[in-house]
């Protein structure tokens, strides 16, 4: 689901920068005064798991692979922004440590996967905990892996619209919404049933931790 | 004289069209190659890719990566060759590669990156210092005064 450098044209990665860094600062500012210190253990580990997850590629029926990604789990935890946060370091690790997702394509990447993902996991995980707790968690996990790659759909779909050539061939990634909506979505609304049955895991898992370590 | 010359004419004819057919040669030389595989080692086979000379809008050559995830090409002149490749689902490469040069020291093939082992590693490494670091921050802030 990381786009890589050069497959983004600059008229969506340079304003997706400008609105990253905004973001960015805001979600600084809003979590130096909502963490406290003695989560903080607990917030890398999840981050670590999200790190974990991400490098795996979950092989699927029809010979794609998609990695699983530990958003949903962040967001229920801790919030949109120390989630978006996160995962942004995440993803900055990874395409600088494994070559993982491009620099250029970095603010992308985090504002679909940290930021949207984080919000639509939050939302359903509010909007259904009145109906279940575990079912709120496994839409969490779900859309945390879902909407995020709608969005990588999305962008690299309609790049050979918005940037082409003289001759009209596409300059940056050449398959349209019609390819990249089906390559990239099918293989994630599939294991999105695996994110969200890990979130519910990990969401119990964290619970019980936190009554045992009550005093 | 003019029946010869149609004569010749005609016996000149099948020269034309033998002209219409390919000629071809065959040799051996040193080419490039780009080998690409996912980081659970998959290769990176059938995928489209593009390889542009320096400067170049048009791309020299296209094609699909091989079964082993392998792109070929031959440089025609020294430079930056740009090698692009992708799949539907946005997996993919825009690397650079400098080469066509006569006298050129072949790397030995060595994978770029670290190996997914090393890169888990690094990346727990950093990560959990990191936030090891911020708590120390984050409990000085707390700190009492004695």
């Amino acid at each position: 689901m990381h786009v890589p450098d050069g497959f983004i044209a600059p008229q969506v990665y340079l304003p997706s920068a400008a609105a990253a860094a905004g973001l960015w600062a805001y979600a600084a500012r809003r979590v130096r005064r909502a963490v406290r210190e003695a989560a903080i253990p607990r917030l890398a580990v999840l981050t670590a798991l999200s790190f974990v997850l991400m490098m795996i590629a979950l092989p699927l029926p029809g010979g794609s692979s998609a990695h699983a990604a530990g958003i949903g789990l962040l967001a229920v935890r801790f919030g949109v922004w120390t989630s978006f946060l996160c995962v942004s370091l995440v993803l900055l690790l990874q395409a600088l440590i494994l070559g993982a997702g491009g620099i250029t394509t970095l603010p992308v990447n985090a504002l679909a996967m940290g930021l949207a993902g984080s919000a639509a996991a939050w939302a359903a995980w509010r909007a259904l905990r009145g109906v279940s707790e575990d079912a709120a968690r496994f839409a969490a996990g779900y859309l945390g892996l879902t909407v995020p790659a709608l969005l990588v759909a999305l962008a690299l779909g309609v790049q050979p619209l918005i940037a082409r050539a003289e001759d009209g061939s596409p300059l940056f990634f050449p398959f349209g919404l019609a390819v990249t909506l089906p390559a990239v979505m099918i293989p994630h609304l599939l294991l999105g049933v695996a994110e969200g049955l890990l979130t519910v895991a990990a969401c119990r898992l964290l619970d019980r931790l936190d009554a045992g370590e009550a005093p | 004289m003019r029946r010869l010359a149609f004569i010749l004419a005609l016996a000149m004819a099948p020269a034309a069209a033998i002209a219409h057919d390919l000629d071809h040669a065959v040799s051996r030389g040193e080419a490039v190659i780009v080998t690409l595989k996912y980081a659970g080692g998959e290769p990176f086979s059938y995928e489209s890719y593009e390889v542009y000379a320096e400067g170049e809008d048009i791309p020299t050559q296209t094609g699909r990566t091989d079964a082993a995830g392998r792109i070929a090409f031959v440089p025609d002149r020294e430079g930056a060759w740009r090698v692009r490749a992708f799949s539907e689902d946005g997996h993919g490469v825009d690397l650079v590669i400098e080469a066509g040069g006569a006298a050129e020291p072949v790397p030995a093939g060595a994978w770029n990156g670290l190996g997914p082992w090393s890169g888990l590693a690094a990346g727990l490494g950093v990560l959990f210092g990191l936030f090891g670091i911020i708590s120390l921050f984050a409990r000085r802030r707390g700190a009492r005064p004695l």
